[in-house]
């Protein structure tokens, strides 16, 4: 079964008590062999001490050795003479060591005897003759050793102990500013948007995090307040149509009329549902464009005549009211576009232009071939649009003067579908205005 | 520009190109009611709904009704209001 700790908190801990344990144990291991090897070279080193001594003595007087009583001396030692044992003393007897009758290969070595202590054994010739062999206990080295062992057994696991401890609580501590946020979190919801997390330092991550977290809670704001306000907006523009609807019907029901002027009624209603149906239309247009169900085809096209097909098209409505239509192409642009969305796109922007230029008043189109695009601009010499309003203009429902654009019959939505058909074609479409000198809406497209 | 002239009674009408594009769609579907979708669909080849032809169409046809019905006593081209219009010698 594999373990997968929920908790962030029990990862780092385990984490950091895993990699500690690693830690000290190489570190344990190294100390226990660098220990190790010390004294075991201590140990050689005083054999050879001792073996160089006893050489000594017995290169000088060798006969003084065979008098020796074994017992007499209490140092380890054997001499050999021609693969005899000549001499051992008391202690090396006792303690059953081998007798090494020739020089071995290696110089030092490790016997453990039947009882099971271990000697480090050295044998060496002597000047005149004999095999030397001198052993020493082991027992010091191993008792240090076992000593070390025991310490650093006990220790690792409780530095592994503490490190959890101290692991825990530093990342309780590390992420206590995470709980706090989702504990803030939680409790926005769609009804108190506005609210936000707290950043206590905007440098660090968690800063950074909040922040971020915060960004995102602003953009959710806006979408939802546009899409109340658009819910809002809607509702209104269908009422209007609606009421008509119902009071044109209310008022005939109650009238005894002869039957052209109920089908005049009938008709007055048609009109009111006429004009709901545009309006729907309009927004399941662009409901249907958010979601990315309108697909366009992009051809290529000459857009030079595309936009004199519109502004012949609109041609009428500027005479209407006596308006200067002028127009300033260039010849042959051609781009790649989807030839509907784009005219819809023309015709709304010079609709609106037509809208809201005076009579007499003049609205000039140009289009030109730049680097790598092409710009056609709508240029109208109406009231021009103020600063504030300049940026929502392309939103849906909006109008600047709320009344009057009803009066001259938009719902607000023309502008929002250019702005959608023009960027379906890769384009964007842009607005310069000034205040009482008219305004310029430019569309950009790719060549 | 392109002119067409009719003649009604005898007597000739200047037509622009959409105007006469206009009259002639309603003289094949005469006595018939024609529909502003008609006309957008099949005068203007526009196929998307909810764009501003619906105005452009109005003042073509007041205009075209202008010239046609207007130095005359009977009236030919009709508004069936909600609906759309129809060319008919019929008095509505």
């Amino acid at each position: 079964m594999r373990i997968r700790p929920s908790s962030i908190r029990v990862r780092l801990t385990l984490w950091y008590t895993l990699i500690l344990a690693c830690i000290v144990l190489v570190f344990s291991i190294s100390v226990y062999l660098f220990v190790k090897s010390r004294l075991g070279q201590q140990l050689n080193q005083q054999l050879d001490k001792e073996f160089e001594a006893i050489a000594g003595e017995v290169s000088e007087e060798p006969g003084d050795v065979r008098d020796l009583e074994p017992e007499s001396s209490a140092k380890l030692f054997q001499l050999v003479q021609g693969k005899n044992v000549f001499f051992q003393t008391g202690p090396y007897q006792k303690a059953e060591l081998p007798e090494i009758l020739s020089v071995p290969t290696v110089k030092y070595r490790t016997f453990q005897s039947a009882s099971g202590k271990r000697f480090r054994l050295i044998t060496g010739p002597t000047k005149n003759g004999f095999v030397l062999t001198v052993a020493q206990d082991e027992e010091a080295l191993w008792g240090s050793l076992r000593t070390l062992f025991m310490i650093l057994a006990l220790a690792l696991p409780s530095a592994l102990v503490l490190a959890a401890l101290g692991g825990s609580i530093m990342a309780v501590r590390l992420l206590k500013p995470v709980a706090s946020m989702a504990h803030q979190a939680e409790k926005i919801n769609a009804e108190n948007l506005s609210e936000r997390l707290p950043v206590q330092n905007p440098e660090d991550e968690f800063g950074k995090l909040a922040t971020v977290f915060n960004h995102t809670l602003t953009r959710l704001q806006n979408a939802f307040e546009r899409l109340q306000r658009f819910t809002a907006d809607a509702s209104h523009e269908l009422r209007t149509p609606l009421t008509a609807l119902q009071s044109v019907g209310e008022v005939a029901l109650q009238e005894d009329l002869d039957a052209g002027a109920y089908r005049d009624r009938i008709g007055s209603m048609l009109e009111e549902t006429a004009r709901l149906t545009r309006l729907v239309d309009s927004l399941l247009l662009l409901t249907r464009a958010d979601r990315g169900e309108l697909l366009v085809s992009r051809k290529d096209h000459d857009l030079t005549r595309l936009v004199e097909k519109a502004v012949e098209d609109m041609r009428i409505m500027a005479e209407e009211k006596s308006q200067r239509l002028t127009t300033n192409l260039q010849r042959g642009a051609r781009g790649s576009v989807d030839e509907d969305t784009l005219r819809r796109a023309l015709v709304n922007v010079l609709d609106n232009a037509i809208k809201y230029t005076p009579q007499g008043g003049t609205i000039s189109v140009g289009l030109k071939e730049g680097q790598n695009k092409i710009i056609i601009e709508v240029i109208d010499t109406g009231p021009g649009i103020a600063a504030e309003h300049r940026e929502k203009i392309f939103d849906r429902f909006y109008r600047v003067e709320k009344d009057r654009s009803r009066e001259i019959g938009g719902a607000g939505l023309g502008l929002a579908i250019a702005k959608w058909a023009v960027e379906a074609n890769g384009g964007r479409i842009e607005l310069d205005s000034r205040e009482n000198h008219g305004s310029t809406f430019r569309i950009v497209l790719p060549k | 520009m392109v002119k067409h002239t009719i003649t009604r009674s005898g007597r000739p009408i200047s037509l622009t190109v959409k105007e006469f594009e206009i009259i002639e769609y309603l003289l094949r579907n005469h006595g018939q009611v024609v529909t502003r979708e008609m006309l957008a669909k099949d005068v203007w080849e526009e196929t998307q709904r909810a764009t501003p032809l619906n105005n452009v169409i109005d003042v073509h046809i007041a205009r075209l009704r202008k010239k046609i019905d207007e130095p005359f006593v009977k009236k030919l081209l009709h508004t069936v209001r909600g609906v759309g219009f129809i060319l008919t010698e019929r008095t509505l």
